[in-house]
């Protein structure tokens, strides 16, 4: 009679087992306790072996994902025809291949089994198993229909692994029980796609509780809990995974580059009188702690640069170029791992004082990771800065649906002729990318010039 | 000289939740405060606030209560008797705040307190003299203060902060709210139907776009609808220029708006509450929050920072978690605050709430995007509160399921904000939302309901 070779149910948790590969090829003869497939669920890999002796026939290719109790194939005896594929069929075989290695004691039994694979037991059957760290599959139901009762599981905990009736049954290495993780069911479904094992993931949630966030931090970035678990050091050879926030960032700028026309224009700034402002404000507000940068000062010249140059504040879409009613600056700002670029909304009406006070806030939050989403999104245009690192030049990425970024160097010495007589200065260049379907170069330099004429009477930006 | 394992400074709710998760890890705590227990939740904002509104919202309901059988009730509103009441109440809160520390062996000094060093504070004492406190950890919840720029040409003393309307007697007949909230939730909508229900004729002005940015914009109009039905007149992208003695100028994109009032309100311009603390002392900058990280942790290992001072969302929910967070990590014990989830919500006529983002964020963000809407028009329970308008929306991303955003406008549906944070923390996936079982009739029903149709 045909024995059905099934994928075994290990663990309350799982849902679902992989075939990964056949171990004996479709014909083969086998014996009992000689290994038939390998398999993997979330939690571990293993080996199952043949319960019963004859021919084994594959009924799934390598790489079948199913339920516990999916048939897989079959062991034929000589000469007999391979039965129809039945889920139905799936009642009563649990027990026909046992696993090898891994997991927890198993005592042999005909554990009764439900429609999708799950085993009817009594919620005390199974409260008490996963404390004993015993797979139910294993258990022999007493109960209406073969359901696993409180006694059944009591018998099966006091018999040791040794008396069990069948020593295929037995495991060979047994190993500590599967730990229970306390995860939220988003986190899982992450932790599945991502092939992260939850019980190596530190969870920062409500009593250790794994989060969304953890398992993305735990798939290679780190980035989205700043204060959570240190960031991994990297070494040479290592394949560092495209996901969560570099996976956002790298479908966004090679979609940005794909879509759009993107042209870069650079522009030099004489900076003095605003250097000279920045210091004053820097004294005058020392008091109320407030330290404005010349980013503040750039995003107010660059949104009343907008007012004059709407142009430059619009989406282009299949419709047409959209232009914009508000002015909403988003401010590149360089975290573990990436970037964020929370918004400055309607930086054309605050104050500059309100803007340096608003972008604290938001580069504070965003780099302990607290910024809160409505906080970056909703940008008009956006601004980004690699001064600091001295850079001068460089080719901004439009934030799509935007289309336009203002890219600021450094502020560095420069020379201007009086007469024939050389004078120190200061300058910065700024660079300009814009989406050429939207916007075409003579306008985008003008917008450039107003931004400049701005800097460099910076009196305007005060009002 | 006195010693603690944590210290707190400011009672508020940040500082009390400190304490209280302190305390239940075993610390030895003690909370200095220098003014009441309760901070400006307890004393004035959230409470009074929600004390005074729900006289209001009730006045409203009165109009219409022929409709449901009840006659010859509520034909007057008395500004007075209403502020009355929320002071009487907001006392009772605050009491209750200081006899919970009591009871649960938390110290309270009263006083103010500056930083000698890393591990003491100088604290100068309410009933006079200074004491030394040291600690092995503190806590910095100073919260927040409301700070005024003053509007050219119009008199200081008429611009003030909802602390006065707290305590007025009679309502001004013109009054102009400006209502531009650095955490996205514009308090000032609520005093603004306050007063009109009081009798002033009231303009509520924001130079935002949009007085709700951060309400999905499918839904704003039924709360713009609302605030029109208690008499306020809305302006968005207008602000303030200049005055004079009875008149404001408002700057919007049409040109100049002149708007007649008596008693300007600015509904929540707030800075951080750290002067003469000294932080700089301990070691700890200020740049003017201060900054943390999720384990609500300041530059300095042993001191921790909470809610309003630290920049946060500025409102007492998130203030109360990173204080939980601060206090149990202040103990030796280990938790990370999360503000994304957190609900919002305006105690107008319709309720208004949301928690996470909208839809239009969340495509920008570059999600995968499905949304779900009920309207609650038909829902059986908002009909029996005799609702005209509601609406509940629903905004998830396609590839885990997970809920992004809930937006609420509607009659009693704090109920249905409570589930949906409740289930955005849980990150609980939009489908077993969807598969929730709820009373009948109740306004719940319509979450499931917006969740089912997600896609």
């Amino acid at each position: 009679m045909a024995t059905e070779i099934v994928i075994p149910k290990l663990g309350m948790t799982m849902e679902k087992g992989t075939l990964t590969e056949w171990l004996v090829p479709d014909g083969q003869e086998v014996a009992v306790g000689d290994l038939v497939f390998h398999m993997e669920t979330e939690k571990i890999e293993m080996e199952v072996e043949a319960e019963a002796a004859g021919i084994v026939r594959q009924a799934v290719p390598n790489g079948t994902t199913l339920p516990p109790g999916g048939i897989v194939g079959y062991i034929l005896a000589a000469g007999e025809p391979m039965p129809a594929l039945s889920p139905a069929a799936t009642a009563g075989a649990a027990a026909s291949v046992a696993p090898v290695a891994n997991s927890v004691p198993v005592s042999a039994g005909t554990a009764s089994m439900l429609e999708g694979g799950r085993i009817a037991a009594s919620p005390i059957a199974r409260r008490l198993a996963r404390e004993a760290g015993l797979v139910l599959a294993g258990v022999a139901g007493t109960g209406p229909g073969g359901r696993i009762v409180e006694a059944d599981v009591t018998a099966a905990i006091a018999a040791p692994p040794a008396a069990a009736p069948s020593p295929a049954t037995a495991p060979r290495t047994p190993v500590s029980p599967p730990r229970e993780v306390l995860a939220s069911p988003l986190a899982r479904r992450l932790a599945e796609r991502f092939k992260v094992d939850l019980a190596t993931v530190p969870g920062t949630g409500p009593n250790g509780r794994i989060t969304l966030a953890d398992v993305e931090g735990a798939a290679g970035h780190p980035v989205d809990q700043p204060g959570g678990a240190p960031a991994e050091q990297h070494r040479p050879g290592d394949i560092i995974p495209v996901r969560g926030m570099r996976r956002v960032i790298a479908q966004r700028m090679h979609g940005s580059l794909q879509e759009m026309a993107q042209l870069t224009m650079g522009i030099d700034v004489g900076m003095g009188a605003a250097v000279d402002l920045r210091g004053r404000l820097v004294e005058q507000w020392a008091g109320q702690g407030l330290r404005p940068t010349y980013t503040d000062l750039i995003v107010k010249a660059l949104a009343l640069a907008l007012c004059d140059h709407p142009l430059l504040n619009a989406e282009f879409s299949e419709e047409g170029i959209r232009l914009l009613e508000h002015r909403h600056i988003g401010v590149a700002v360089a975290v573990e791992g990436g970037l964020l670029v929370p918004v400055v909304r309607d930086a054309d009406v605050l104050t500059l004082r309100e803007i340096a006070a608003e972008t604290n806030r938001l580069a504070g939050l965003a780099r302990a990771g607290l910024v809160l989403p409505d906080d970056m999104a909703g940008q008009t245009f956006s601004v980004t800065t690699l001064g600091a690192s001295g850079v001068d030049f460089f080719t901004p990425i439009i934030n799509p649906p935007n289309v336009g970024i203002l890219g600021v160097g450094g502020v560095r010495d420069g020379v201007a002729w009086e007469g024939d007589r050389p004078v120190r200065t200061s300058v910065m260049t700024l660079s300009l990318t814009i989406d050429h379907r939207a916007v075409d170069g003579a306008p985008a330099a003008a917008f450039l010039g107003t931004v400049r004429d701005l800097l460099e009477s910076p009196y305007r930006l005060m009002s | 000289m006195a010693a603690y394992d944590v210290v707190v400074i400011g009672g508020g709710p940040a500082g009390y939740a400190a304490a209280l998760a302190a305390r239940q890890r075993g610390a030895s705590v003690a909370v200095v405060e220098r003014e009441r227990a309760g901070g400006a939740c307890v004393n004035f904002a959230c409470i009074p606030t929600n004390i005074l509104m729900e006289s209001a919202s009730t006045f409203l309901d009165a109009r219409e209560l022929d409709v449901m059988g009840v006659f010859s009730a509520g034909e007057q509103f008395s500004l007075g008797r209403a502020t009355a009441r929320a002071a009487t109440l907001v006392e009772q809160v605050a009491r209750g705040v200081e006899m919970m520390l009591r009871r649960q062996g938390i110290e309270s000094v009263l006083g103010r307190a500056a930083f000698r060093g890393p591990n003491s504070i100088d604290v100068a004492l309410r009933e006079g003299g200074t004491e030394v406190v040291e600690a092995g950890a503190f806590v910095i919840a100073t919260g927040s203060r409301w700070e005024m720029e003053p509007i050219p040409g119009f008199p200081d003393d008429r611009v003030v902060t909802p602390d006065v309307v707290q305590h007025m007697i009679e309502a001004p007949s013109t009054v102009l709210v400006l209502a531009d909230t650095d955490g996205h939730v514009p308090f000032g909508a609520e005093y603004a139907a306050l007063l009109a229900t009081s009798g002033s004729e009231v303009t509520l002005a924001t130079s935002r776009e949009s007085l709700l940015p951060a309400l999905d914009a499918d839904l704003r109009p039924a709360a713009l609808d609302g605030l029109a039905a208690f008499g306020v007149r809305v302006l968005q992208g207008a602000r303030a220029v200049r005055g004079n003695d009875r008149a404001i100028s408002l700057g919007t994109a049409d040109g100049d708006v002149e708007v007649q009032a008596d008693l300007v309100v600015v509904a929540d311009p707030r800075r951080p509450s750290l002067e003469g603390l000294e932080v700089e002392r301990a070691g700890v900058t200020a740049s003017p929050y201060l900054s943390v990280d999720q384990t609500c942790r300041t530059n300095v290992p042993h001191i921790f920072a909470a809610g309003d001072a630290t920049g946060g969302a500025l409102l007492t929910n998130a203030a109360s978690h990173m204080g939980e967070v601060a206090g149990t990590n202040a103990a030796g014990g280990e938790a990370y605050a999360r503000l994304g989830s957190i609900p919002k919500f305006l105690h107008l006529t319709p309720e208004c709430g949301w928690v996470g983002i909208d839809e239009a964020s969340a495509r920008q963000l570059g999600y995968d995007v499905m949304t779900g809407t009920a309207d609650l028009a038909f829902n059986a329970r908002a009909m029996a509160l005799g609702a005209r308008t509601g609406v509940v929306k629903v905004v998830a991303e396609r590839e885990l399921g997970q809920v992004l955003g809930v937006h609420v406008v509607g009659p009693a549906v704090d109920g249905i904000l409570a589930l949906a944070a409740f289930a955005m923390q849980a990150e609980i996936p939009v489908a077993e939302l969807a598969g929730m079982v709820q009373w009948h009739p109740t306004i719940g029903e319509s979450l499931a309901e917006a969740a089912r149709r997600a896609q």
